[in-house]
């Protein structure tokens, strides 16, 4: 993917392109808010990575910049200011997602492959129906099925198996499960996502011995493959 | 010394509008009586001249050598054949009607030598013979106006003059002046006084202000006994320091405990990497460092979230919400939970009210009083979360909070010294209280059980149900 990043600390910003080439991403670095303007709305880039605070431009501005523009290429924020205020305030900006820092490279790659994929796919089209392999979501009767055999599911845990369905193939980190199945944006110190999900699975693997969900060390979870 | 200022200023403009009052009042009464005087000189004159008609001729003595030293009307004559009778110029006669004249347009030089006698005469003040005196128009000045009414009559020319209101308006208006300055002059001195005094409060005010500036957070400015708005609000300024000053020592003991807070993880932190250096047991060395930086970042990142949320800002976005919506959802999220850590987590929730908050706040606010009571309690523990009306409210029983502790539990990094080794930051409670306190929720923290003395019991109490009619959209985003 090509990806746009704007970011002025020097070592912040290597590392994180070290991070997202060795992903596979290629990564266009910039250090200053109206070089980065200038590349997004002259270039085309598959997602954007904002800096919230960079010189001449910050970030948050810059992002205004685009949307008034109509330039509408899925862009996650990054902030030192981890609160919730900044986080609406960037989102109401027209920033697709947000991240605090300092964060793990996962936590980025995570987000980044969610909303490259959201931004074409899922948004263009209502999906009534998600299916893997026997398991069955019908998201308007809110049923959930293996091979025909209704399996009982209560909101949350529904939610969560749709939360990842959608996103088949890609990691969703406990932040973004946080925030898409709860509506949490702050850090339980208790392992509310770990205990949900092994619930899920109790329901949803266990009595049909198959694997659906797969951990992954370190940054979360991701369905199918 | 601007109230002293203030004072003159006030005095001043008050002489000013009365002297401009005065002014007014002296120019509508002069012309009041003008339209008097020549009222009745034309009076007069109608009727000396039917008195000369009826005559028919002018009597050899009229007004011969008279005087107009009384305030009374004078007249003279100007027969056909140019002789003029009484004290008055033949000028005086040019023109018919009403006019002003002055004394040397109307006297001839004899008549205005003598009236200058009569008049020093009259100003010796050294003669006692009363008799003597005669009694002169207006304090006998002798440059009076006068108002002179020219006609025909029978076979002349007939004037009827006497003095115009010039004089007596002037004097009145002299009376006027003194008195304005009479009255003035103690108007200045109470206003001065009062100002004065109002300037010593003020002084008093400002200098104990200066202090504050200063630093010195002890200063108290209201009076014992509250008289007046400037008292009031010395009153208000106190009740500020006062809250300034809480604040301050909180911050102080705030930033001991940070840097006490920190120092711990930070410590750590420096061990592993110095192991690590030596390379024994390189990876875990590593991976307990990051997690010491996680515990770092936590810190800040929960000081940073109260700092935030102390401005207040977040209560803009307030929307009105079902309490019992709150403790139900937060149930679905750790229900699991705390029966995969050994506890049972209970939900109660009647009548419950709809008030204006943070549906995310108040999810936080729960959740860490929930994860609070997980940490606090042994395995087999009971923690309910219940909403009765606007009471909101978890409790656990466990070991509880010693009573002297409960207060100083909610200042931020506060930490039981039992807890100190237990993880999280500290900051929880503080969190959940500043969390409340925006929403202008009241909490307390008390025993759970009364009789047995244990158990944790936290109460919100919220204040003000919502004022805006709740929306089922409203209430279960």
């Amino acid at each position: 993917m090509r990806i746009l990043f704007l970011e002025d600390d020097q070592e912040i910003g290597e590392w994180t392109v070290s991070g997202l080439s060795a992903a596979g991403h290629v990564v266009d670095w910039l250090q200053n808010g109206r070089d980065a303007l200038l590349a997004a709305t002259t270039r085309d880039y598959d997602v954007l990575v904002f800096d919230r605070m960079t010189p001449d431009l910050d970030g948050l501005s810059a992002l205004k910049t685009l949307r008034g523009a109509r330039i509408t290429t899925p862009l996650i924020l990054l902030t030192a200011l981890g609160t919730v205020d900044d986080r609406v305030e960037g989102l109401e900006a027209g920033a697709d997602d947000y991240l605090s820092k300092p964060f793990a490279i996962t936590e980025l790659l995570a987000r980044i492959t969610a909303l490259s994929r959201r931004g074409k796919a899922e948004s263009t089209q209502a999906v009534t129906r998600l299916a893997h392999q026997g398991l069955e979501l019908d998201l308007l009767a809110q049923k959930c099925s293996y091979n025909g055999d209704a399996i009982l599911l209560n909101p949350k845990e529904f939610r969560l198996l749709e939360v990842l369905m959608r996103s088949k193939g890609r990691v969703q980190t406990r932040a973004m499960l946080l925030e898409r199945v709860w509506d949490i944006s702050f850090e339980p110190s208790t392992s509310v996502v770990e205990t949900h999900m092994s619930r899920l699975r109790n329901k949803i693997e266990k009595p049909f011995g198959v694997d659906f969900i797969k951990t992954v060390r370190g940054s979360g979870y991701v369905f199918g493959d | 010394m601007s109230a002293l200022r203030q004072a003159m200023v006030l005095s001043l403009s008050f002489l000013v509008l009365l002297s401009i009052g005065g002014a007014l009042f002296e120019d509508f009464l002069t012309k009041e009586l003008q339209t008097e005087i020549d009222t009745e000189l034309k009076q007069e004159f109608a009727g000396l001249s039917r008195e000369l008609t009826t005559l028919g001729q002018v009597p050899d003595d009229f007004a011969s050598g008279g005087l107009p030293l009384n305030d009374e009307t004078a007249y003279g004559f100007l027969r056909s054949d140019g002789t003029v009778m009484g004290p008055v110029k033949i000028e005086v006669f040019a023109a018919d009607g009403l006019r002003t004249l002055q004394d040397e347009e109307i006297f001839p030089e004899d008549v205005q030598q003598s009236i200058m006698e009569a008049l020093e005469k009259a100003f010796d003040t050294e003669s006692d013979d009363e008799s003597d005196v005669v009694e002169l128009p207006f304090d006998g000045e002798f440059d009076t106006l006068w108002r002179a009414y020219v006609g025909p009559a029978l076979d002349g020319q007939l004037v009827v003059f006497s003095p115009t209101v010039g004089g007596l308006v002037a004097e009145l208006s002299t009376v006027i002046l003194i008195a304005l300055v009479l009255i003035s002059i103690p108007t200045m001195a109470v206003g001065v006084v009062f100002g004065l005094r109002a300037q010593r409060r003020l002084d008093r005010i400002g200098q104990g202000y200066e202090r504050i500036a200063d630093g010195d957070l002890t200063v108290r400015l209201a009076p014992k006994v509250v008289k007046d708005d400037l008292d009031l609000l010395t009153q208000r300024i106190d009740g500020a320091t006062e809250r300034l000053q809480t604040t301050l020592r909180q911050m102080s003991e705030f930033s001991a405990n940070i840097a006490h807070d920190l120092r711990t993880p930070l410590t750590r932190l420096r061990i592993h990497l110095d192991q690590a250096n030596e390379a024994n047991d390189l990876a875990a060395h590593l991976n307990s460092s990051i997690s010491q930086t996680d515990n770092i970042i936590a810190i800040f990142d929960a000081i940073q979230r109260i700092a935030r949320l102390k401005t207040g800002e977040r209560r803009a976005k307030f929307k009105a919400l079902d309490l019992g919506n709150v403790a139900s959802q937060v149930h679905d999220i750790y229900e699991a939970v705390a029966e995969d850590e050994g506890r049972t987590l209970i939900c109660n929730v009647s009548n419950p009210v709809i008030v204006d908050g943070d549906i995310n706040l108040l999810i936080q606010l729960l959740s860490n009083l929930i994860e609070n009571a997980i940490r606090h309690t042994e395995v087999g523990a009971t923690i309910t979360l219940s909403v009765r009306g606007r009471w909101l409210s978890v409790s656990d029983d466990g070991p509880g909070i010693p009573e002297e502790e409960c207060e100083k539990v909610l200042e931020p990094l506060y930490r039981l010294d039992h807890s100190r080794n237990t993880p999280g930051a500290g900051l929880g409670l503080s969190l959940v209280k500043v969390i409340a306190d925006l929403h202008e929720a009241n909490m307390t923290l008390s025993k759970a059980d009364t009789n047995q003395q244990k158990g944790l019991l936290v109460k919100i109490e919220f204040r003000n149900p919502s004022s805006t009619l709740a929306s089922p959209g409203a209430v279960s985003d």
